[in-house]
């Protein structure tokens, strides 16, 4: 399979982190890069970054991920940072109902900026049982029926997952799902059209990675 | 130091031309306190402020909220307000985030156009920090939000009006200022001001930078106004002009931008920060440019 001549470069990815807030987003960015909870964090102003690299297949990928203030109000600052976003991460709190009944607002806010994009869901705060709102099938049904309702050319699908950023469970999981799925379209549409407005991504074009990244690592609970 | 107490006790009838040349060599940690609250408050105090207001602190600070969902987004910061300083890590019922709620939900009633939005809460803590006393704590913050030559409310309001047109100034002065910079930035990266600045303007920067450098910045600003908060703005940019450029892509850019405002040298800051020449004149100007385009767009 992996017979490129020439190693495949670097491919850039830009993923954003959306929910209400105070639901762990992140929390749930520093776990994933830095493998690190810290449970006095300050809340997010505007948005924050950090990047990581990591393997998909064979393919080099440097994520850049994006956290975002929770505060209905930010969403009108959201515009620039969803430009040229190639996945969401939905966040949602388990324990908090309201959280979760806001999780297709902002899918359907991304959605408008950023054009349709692979994205999963994530129910964080799993080590909070005993105060769980949201049962696991209710957020699962309603990504099965996103997923039914979705374009039947477009094989975007979003998966869902259950994570503790506090001890770390299925955050690996959870975004390198969405870092293989948003790779996976990128492969097969090779020249990216962001929304109208300044093309700032200064990406290289992968050596086209074949098939090889169908390393399909999501689980679907 | 006498100089302090002859413009305390004088304080109307100093120029700020004074004020200015004293504010820009610190206000001394002793007069610090007095010499904010008579910026905010003037002479009449938080009493005064009061009954120009209308009514006092504990009618605000008591009234439930119009708007229920504020309710939780204030909760939800008010552990993530320098959740690290002593005076607020004691949790949501120790006395700092007791009074911290308070004002936070007090000016929610006073404003309910603006209400609350994350980032206030720096500047409230900030303020019960120097202040001290919660209810004139309260008051300094409501000018601070509401006089004319602060405004942060414009800054807040659904939409981020003003905050949006500062950015605009904030490049306009970046281009003029910088302009090495400004190309390598914002036109050969395309990276905006509002991803790495929103929160220097929103809380002043009180979310990054230590109270040492802090307390200079608003001895300044409270003093001379935005002019200044752009001039830090520059300065941070113009200190790490060698790593700015340096970054070949936009990821490591924005890298070298997230941590920019990190172990800065107050005294250097300050020595940047007020060599950056700009006029008021030419900041207005791009300020009523950005606002006029806006108009047309409506």
């Amino acid at each position: 399979m992996s017979s490129n001549p020439t190693p495949a470069k670097k491919q850039l990815l830009k993923i954003i982190i959306l929910g209400d807030s105070g639901v762990g987003k992140t929390s749930l960015m520093h776990q994933f890069v830095s493998k690190k909870f810290d449970s006095r964090y300050k809340a997010t102003i505007g948005a924050d970054f950090l990047t990581k690299e990591l393997t998909v297949g064979d393919q080099v990928v440097s994520l850049q991920i994006w956290d975002t203030a929770g505060q209905e109000r930010f969403q009108s600052l959201g515009s620039a940072f969803y430009r040229g976003a190639d996945a969401c991460v939905l966040v949602y709190d388990v324990t908090v109902q309201e959280s979760f009944a806001h999780v297709g607002s902002w899918m359907e806010e991304f959605s408008i900026q950023a054009g349709r994009r692979d994205s999963v869901l994530i129910g964080n705060k799993t080590d909070l049982e005993d105060r769980r709102q949201v049962p696991t099938r209710t957020a699962q049904m309603w990504c099965d029926k996103q997923n039914a309702e979705g374009d039947k050319n477009d094989k975007t699908e979003m998966k869902y997952f259950e994570t503790s950023a506090r001890e770390n469970t299925g955050v690996e999981e959870a975004f390198m799902a969405v870092a293989a799925a948003a790779l996976a379209r990128k492969a097969s549409q090779p020249a990216p059209v962001p929304p109208p407005s300044t093309v700032n991504l200064n990406q290289n074009q992968p050596g086209n990675a074949g098939g090889s990244n169908n390393t399909n690592s999501g689980c679907s609970c | 130091m006498r100089k302090w107490v002859f413009i305390i006790n004088n304080w109307n009838s100093t120029s700020l031309e004074v004020k200015k040349k004293y504010c820009r060599k610190g206000i001394p940690q002793q007069f610090r306190r007095k010499v904010w609250r008579l910026f905010l408050l003037g002479t009449k105090g938080a009493k005064g402020k009061a009954a120009e207001r209308g009514k006092p602190y504990s009618y605000y600070s008591e009234l439930p909220l119009e708007d229920t969902q504020l309710e939780g987004v204030i909760e939800r910061d008010l552990d993530r307000t320098f959740p690290t300083h002593r005076k607020f890590d004691s949790g949501a019922n120790g006395e700092g985030q007791q009074a911290l709620r308070r004002m936070l939900r007090a000016y929610a009633n006073y404003n309910r156009g603006v209400g609350y939005c994350q980032g206030m809460g720096f500047l409230a803590a900030t303020l019960l920090l120097q202040i001290n006393e919660e209810e004139r704590a309260f008051w300094c913050f409501c000018s601070l939000m509401e006089e004319e030559e602060y405004n942060l409310k414009s800054l807040y309001e659904p939409g981020f009006p003003m905050l949006q047109c500062y950015f605009s100034v904030f490049e306009g002065l970046m281009k003029k200022t910088n302009k090495k910079v400004y190309h390598h930035v914002r036109e050969v990266h395309g990276v905006e001001s509002s991803y790495y600045a929103t929160h220097w303007f929103l809380t002043l920067f009180t979310y990054y930078l230590n109270f040492g450098l802090i307390s200079r910045i608003w001895d300044m600003f409270l003093c001379e106004g935005w002019k200044i908060i752009f001039r830090f703005a520059l300065a941070l940019l113009k200190i790490d002009q060698q790593r700015l450029l340096g970054a070949a892509t936009e990821t490591e850019l924005l890298m070298v931008l997230k941590d920019i405002q990190e172990n800065k040298e107050p005294a250097k800051m300050l020595d940047v920060s007020l060599k950056i020449k700009f006029t008021t004149k030419y900041m207005n100007k791009l300020k009523k440019s950005y606002l006029d385009s806006q108009q047309r767009k409506k």
